[in-house]
């Protein structure tokens, strides 16, 4: 899948997320805290979402760790593309 | 009252003190929040269109005046859209797309993040709201410092609870140098300034410090809610907001000492050390999970997505492998306390013993508790038990908020920073009919998530004080909304022939009724006796007369003779609690003008009715002294116009408070008849945006104490409806008795209290307006005063109504109308003229409440918190000679007040004079209030102010010294400033540096 794909993919589900619309262009540089107003939980929902839009299991539990790491939390979605995309095309 | 604007924030950088927020002047805000109502769907649709015509025509519109056209006005039920947007642009943008979600049927809602809000079946008022408060973990750095410079209630808290921290001793520093932050720190500095927040005292004193805040904020945009409920420590809040626990300065006291207490256990390795894990799986599935896992102990039961397990840190390595290797995510929380675990319980003491230094009431408003999830009892001792036991018991999230669900509520607002509770409480009542929102989010600014908040809650039909946001940022209104007239464009030409000719007919027949009403209302009053043996108490002695042409008349003014005076103050009322005579400035009501002009017209014109005024000017206020004045009154007939009287009224003074007569003070031409006016046909009185007022006549006088008049005034007796343009209410007409020493039972031609009392309608009007600066208005000019009849009996009920027809940045004109019971106009003024006054609010505040609010400012400059430093830049308003001995009179003791009466000087140096002391007085009520808790009245404290600056305080009720702080003070020109301290001799010197004042204080 390209990154392209996902990126389409993640905007769709996020367009009518967890009863919150968004109807301006979601892109890489969307922030899911910032831009959709979106909390913590609702990552982990979105995780929960993704595995079953591609019927995998996906460490996000990696990701978010290094997530909380951060000192600046936000979270363009580019990065959860990237996340994506290497791990739905393992080498 | 502590001004919050102007609150620097100490902050820290590198160890140096730094002011992040330096400014007064509050920056603009990023968004706005935009609240559309409509009758039903259909009239929204037609609006919103209506307004994005109008974007489109004028993109350049100021948001802020667009947000308080709509929302100042916003009246409830109906059918709303509210909108969250930065710019004209993006509002045109969103409303475009609401009307488009909105012209489709099947469109239930609309809750799109970018700020776009509609409900079908909106939750509010069938639904409850809860009130939320969380608990540690919830804290950032920097949690609420966007919004202190917009909120005073937000800022003065803060400020409070930094004085209250140094004060108790229990911190080094102000408790706000542990949230602020500067921006241009480091990565490693913010990283040690994190780890500060988070240590457990400060976790816990800047939590509830920050959400208390924020509850303040919520409560001046008036939430309604029904219960309360506070997560871990936030239940701390929710006893305060419940009403179980005071929140005053003793509660905030305990706080900080148990926060060191908590601080100190952590510190010496006391309490067990463990590591807890937010784990992002929902109770059963951590129990299976880590069951086998020695130690493992729920603490928190937060969301189906989010149990907290406490172990000890050598489990919790191994627990997050096994959750890793399951790919659930796991978080180590950054602290190692076992609260909400039984290992706790050993440490439950101090928090007992906090508990019981408390007062405990039962709630008034219900209070859930996350031990129990249950509502709390009502006994106070078992409240006190279910508190404490909550810090060693797990937080029961999950079942507190299906309780609050399965009672009723619909609503959950969380009251607090970050918004942790939101996203729990999202998840757990996910797909269920109810909304969670939080005041505050670290990941977006503090207004714009302010404004996320009023715009969802509008939506949502919850009724909310929107003025408040505009109250310190000068709104103007827009007026965006096509009127009819312009609808009726579209009409055809015919059509709109056919409906005037049926207007102009209806009309015929409706004058044809009036007039036959209005000549056998005339012809019965002219059967009243238009000559009258009067005692006219307002003449004087009579200097020159010569019947037909000119009369001068001498009118010493005296408070002993003219006591409606004493009830005619400038500055207010109640200005001592030893006193209850001292009260502010008396001066000449301008109704009492009118009243002296007509008797002088009435003695020089006898027999003829006096039918209205002319052109009548206050030139000056005529304010009252301690010894008499001198009024000279001048009429003479106009020979142009035998019926009109023109009117010159100068001011004499006395010796102590000359006044220059070159002018007069009162011009105006008294207009004269045989016969009273035929009063025009009655009309209605529409009104834009309609609502109730607010302000009842108790409120004003008594109350609140919003208008200066007192009980001999007292006439309004009704505030019926306002809109915005104007307001209507009814009057009753006051007996004459007490009015005048020398004449119990005067004989007044005009009805002089019910005139003044119009204006004290007109005074609500702009109470009630959402810029309350700039709204104290005094009178200037009245155009025109027409009299429809003969004063009305006394006791008599008038209605009266205040239509606002022009209003600019100094200047407001009105058109006042007095309405008899038959419902003929009895008295318009018209024009009414007034001026505005820009008082700063602190000032508008003292007036009212003298014992309650400061004038000067908290100038932070003395690391020491025993020494109350305070800085008052006199305001020019409040430096013109009649404003200024407004304030005299309410701040200084009498024997002050009679030295200020007689002190000779420049206007700088009376100013100076006055204004260091009221700040001297002010830093002597602040240190006393914090230490004692009592509120001062500044003219109840006597200065003797030394050559040096150092003065002595007494309080006049208790007559010592010994008690009193020592202070000092100082000015120089634009600014004063004092410095109080107990026990200590303080020195104070004050210059301008670069055109910034500069203090130092000496204390020893």
């Amino acid at each position: 899948m390209t990154q392209d794909q996902i990126m389409n993919d993640v905007a769709s589900v996020l367009r009518d997320f967890n009863g919150r619309e968004y109807h301006d262009a979601i892109g890489p540089d969307t922030l899911f805290f910032g831009d959709l107003g979106l909390a913590s939980i609702d990552a982990v929902l979105l995780g929960e979402t993704l595995e079953e839009r591609y019927g995998r299991k996906l460490p996000f539990h990696l990701f978010m760790a290094d997530l909380g790491r951060r000192a600046q939390r936000d979270l363009p979605l580019g990065e959860l593309v990237e996340f994506l995309h290497r791990h739905l095309n393992p080498a | 009252m502590i001004p919050t604007n102007t609150y620097p924030m100490q902050t820290r950088l590198n160890g140096c003190r730094e002011e992040v927020i330096p400014s007064s002047v509050a920056p603009g805000w990023e968004s706005e929040a935009f609240v559309l109502r409509g009758d039903d769907r259909a009239d929204l649709i037609r609006r919103a269109q209506s307004l994005a015509d109008f974007l489109a025509a004028h993109p350049q519109n100021e948001s802020k005046d667009l947000a308080f056209t709509l929302n100042a006005a916003l009246a409830p039920s109906g059918s709303r859209l509210a909108i969250v947007a930065s710019s004209s642009a993006e509002l045109h943008s969103r409303l475009t797309h609401a009307i488009e979600r909105l012209a489709d049927p099947r469109c239930r809602q609309i809750k799109d993040s970018r700020g776009i809000y509609y409900f079908d079946e909106p939750l509010h008022p069938r639904g409850k709201l809860a009130l939320l408060f969380p608990g540690e973990g919830s804290q950032y750095l920097n949690m609420l410092g966007d919004l202190l410079p917009h909120f005073p209630e937000v800022s003065e808290h803060f400020a409070r609870c930094d004085r209250i921290s140094l004060r108790a001793g229990q911190l080094d520093e102000p408790i706000s140098r542990r949230i602020f932050t500067s921006s241009s720190l480091t990565d490693a500095q913010r990283d040690i300034a994190e780890k500060e927040l988070w240590r457990l005292g400060n976790a816990v004193s800047s939590i509830l410090i920050s959400e208390w805040a924020l509850y303040l904020l919520l409560r001046e945009l008036g939430l309604p809610f029904d219960v309360v409920g506070g997560h871990s420590a936030g239940e701390f809040s929710a006893l305060l907001a419940s009403g179980c626990i005071e929140p005053d300065d003793f509660f905030i006291e305990q706080l900080f000492a148990l926060a060191r207490i908590l601080q100190g256990q952590e510190d010496d390795g006391s309490l067990a050390e463990i590591a807890l894990l937010a784990v992002a799986a929902g109770r059963g599935s951590v129990v299976e999970l880590l069951g086998s896992n020695a130690g493992a102990i729920v603490a928190m039961d937060n969301c189906p997505h989010q149990t907290v397990v406490a172990c000890s840190p050598v489990a919790a390595e191994s627990a997050q492998e096994k959750l890793k290797q399951r790919g659930i995510v796991c978080e180590r929380l950054p602290f190692r306390r076992p609260y909400h675990t039984p290992l706790f319980k050993p440490f439950l003491d101090p928090i007992e013993a906090m508990y019981g230094r408390l007062q405990i009431r039962p709630p008034r408003v219900p209070l859930y508790s996350c031990t129990t999830g249950q509502p709390f009892p009502t006994d106070p001792e078992a409240i006190r038990r279910l508190a404490v036991a909550h810090w060693a018991a797990p937080v029961e999230f999950i079942r507190l908020a299906e309780t609050m669900y399965a009672d009723g509520v619909r609503l959950f607002v969380e009251c607090g920073p970050r918004g942790n509770l939101t996203s729990f409480l999202q998840d757990i009542l996910r797909g269920k009919p109810c909304e969670a929102v939080a005041v505050n989010l670290s990941q977006r600014s503090g207004l714009a998530q302010l404004n996320h908040l009023v715009a969802l809650l509008s939506a949502q039909h919850v009724p909310l004080h929107l003025n408040h946001l505009y109250e310190r940022r000068d709104p103007q209104r827009i007026d965006w909304e096509p009127r009819n007239g312009n609808l009726a464009v579209v009409e055809s030409r015919s059509a709109r022939a056919e409906i005037m000719q049926q207007y102009l007919s209806t009309m015929d027949q409706f004058l044809d009724l009036q007039r036959d009403t209005m000549e056998q209302y005339l012809e019965r009053r002219r059967c009243v006796s238009p000559i009258r043996r009067p005692v006219w108490p307002l003449l004087g002695q009579v200097v020159r007369h010569e019947p037909g042409r000119e009369l001068v008349l001498r009118r010493s003014m005296d408070v002993n003779e003219d006591l409606y005076a004493g009830d005619h103050t400038l500055g207010g009322r109640d200005a001592s609690s030893i006193d209850p005579t001292q009260h502010g400035l008396p001066f000449m009501p301008m109704a009492f003008s009118l009243e002296m002009m007509a008797e002088a017209a009435s003695l020089l014109r006898p027999g003829l009715l006096v039918v209205g005024m002319k052109r009548v000017r206050l030139q000056r206020w005529i304010p009252f002294d301690d010894e008499p004045i001198a009024l000279e009154l001048t009429a003479r007939v106009r020979p142009e116009a035998p019926n009109e009287v023109a009117i010159e009224i100068r001011d004499f003074g006395n010796a102590v408070r000359p006044s220059n007569a070159e002018t007069p003070a009162v011009v105006g031409t008294v207009v004269m008849d045989t016969h009273y006016p035929e009063p025009p046909p009655s009309e209605g009185f529409p009104l834009t945006n309609e609502r109730a007022c607010g302000l009842t006549p108790h409120r004003l006088y008594a109350g609140e104490r919003h208008l200066f008049h007192g009980p001999l005034f007292e006439a309004l007796d009704s505030t019926d409806r306002q809109g915005d343009e104007g307001i209507e209410g009814h009057l009753r007409t006051l007996p004459f008795t007490g009015l005048f020493r020398s004449t119990p039972e005067p004989d007044l031609l005009l009805d002089p209290l019910l005139i003044d009392a119009s204006t004290h309608l007109l005074g609500c009007w702009h109470l009630s307006q959402a810029d309350r600066i700039g709204r104290t208005v005094l009178p200037y000019e009245l155009g025109s005063v027409t009299l429809y009849g003969p004063r009305p009996e006394i006791g008599t009920r008038i209605k009266c109504r205040v239509r606002i027809d022009a209003i600019s940045a100094r200047r407001v004109s009105h058109r006042i109308d007095l309405i008899g019971a038959d419902d003929s106009l009895w008295c318009r003024l018209a024009p009414a003229e007034y001026w505005r006054f820009y008082w700063p609010l602190e000032y508008v505040d003292f007036f009212r409440q003298k014992e309650r609010f400061l004038l000067a400012k908290d100038w932070p400059i003395v690391p020491d918190p025993s020494v109350r430093c305070l800085r008052l830049d006199p305001p020019s308003d409040l430096c013109q000679p009649v404003h200024r001995t407004a304030l005299a009179r309410v701040t200084l003791s009498r024997a002050e007040w009679n030295r200020f009466r007689l002190l000779k000087g420049s206007e700088q140096e009376l100013t100076d004079w006055l204004f260091s002391r009221i700040a001297a007085k002010d830093a002597v009520r602040a240190a006393w209030q914090e230490r004692y808790g009592q509120h001062l009245y500044p003219a109840d404290i006597e200065l003797d102010v030394r050559a040096d600056g150092t003065a002595t305080a007494r309080h006049l009720g208790a007559g010592s010294v010994e008690k009193m702080p020592r202070v000092a003070l100082a000015a120089i020109p634009g600014t004063c400033a004092a410095a109080a301290a107990f026990g200590r001799e303080v020195r104070l010197s004050l210059m301008r540096r670069d055109g910034e004042p500069e203090a130092s204080v000496l204390c020893r």
